[in-house]
């Protein structure tokens, strides 16, 4: 079962917890952030499709999502999309043109349903507009977060993530050296390219994210 | 705050976010396990 939990009084996360055998739990998030247009951002596995989709319209509550923001296109991301703008007739997904390619290879989406964002542009929500970024570390190539002025929060996609030691859900359970272990894992894993970086280019970008306001 | 797709959502770790990606590229990417020891893993 997926529990949906508010994060912030504007932002509601639906979880889901995968255990991969030898390595640990890996989060696969959902969210809704409620505007006055709401929106959806990513919808989980394919494998999880049914029960995220009912979490994800449970935290809607009464209202009606606007937006259906996809930060990439990876199948952990995408598993409720069909579902999504099958049940909400008004929605319409976002995400760069790239994204909406690569989608099509899945579950192709009619380009009458999709607004194409690219960083740096914005996204109005009726009572704040969201702005498109690329987060510092990213798994593919149309991966787009964005920023939230009213809650403060930065979605970046699959950026800043943590393989979890294993029975965890929490990272309130971990240490500051298990909770650094976790995130390191993780970004080694996922973008392994990071140890061919310039170390100094990455730390002027996350250097950017630090004035980032907290709720 | 900082949400991602694969982190249990928390407010008040920006600093420890940031330490961990920075933490990154002085860390070996990880090439996963050979093929008995995943058997191994499956069979516990």
């Amino acid at each position: 079962m997926i529990e949906p939990r508010p994060v912030h009084s504007d932002i509601t996360v639906v979880p889901t917890f995968h255990e991969l055998p030898g390595i640990g739990v890996l989060t696969i998030n959902s969210f809704v952030l409620h505007a006055a247009q709401p929106v959806i951002v990513d919808t989980g596995t394919t494998a999880d499709r049914d029960a995220m989709v009912a979490a994800i319209i449970e935290a809607l509550g009464d209202t009606e999502p606007s937006w259906l923001w996809i930060t990439h296109t990876d199948a952990d991301h995408i598993g409720g999309v069909g579902r999504l703008l099958d049940r909400f007739p008004d929605l319409t997904m976002v995400t760069t043109y790239t994204g909406l390619v690569k989608i099509g290879t899945h579950a192709p989406v009619h380009p009458s349903r999709v607004r194409l964002l690219n960083p740096g542009e914005s996204l109005d929500l009726g009572d704040r507009a969201i702005t498109a970024i690329t987060p510092p570390l990213f798994d593919a190539p149309e991966t787009t977060g964005f920023h939230d002025p009213v809650s403060g929060a930065l979605f970046s996609s699959d950026c800043f993530g943590a393989i979890l030691p294993a029975g965890s859900r929490d990272i309130d359970q971990l240490d500051d050296d298990e909770l650094l272990a976790a995130q390191t894992l993780w970004t080694s894993i996922d973008t392994p390219w990071v140890a061919k970086i310039d170390t100094a280019l990455l730390t002027a970008e996350l250097d950017a994210l630090r004035p980032c306001p907290r709720p | 705050m900082i949400l991602s797709g694969h982190l249990p959502a928390t407010s008040g770790i920006v600093e420890a976010q940031l330490a961990g990606v920075a933490a990154a590229p002085d860390r070996s990417p990880f090439i996963g396990h050979d093929h008995a020891t995943l058997l191994r893993m499956l069979d516990d």
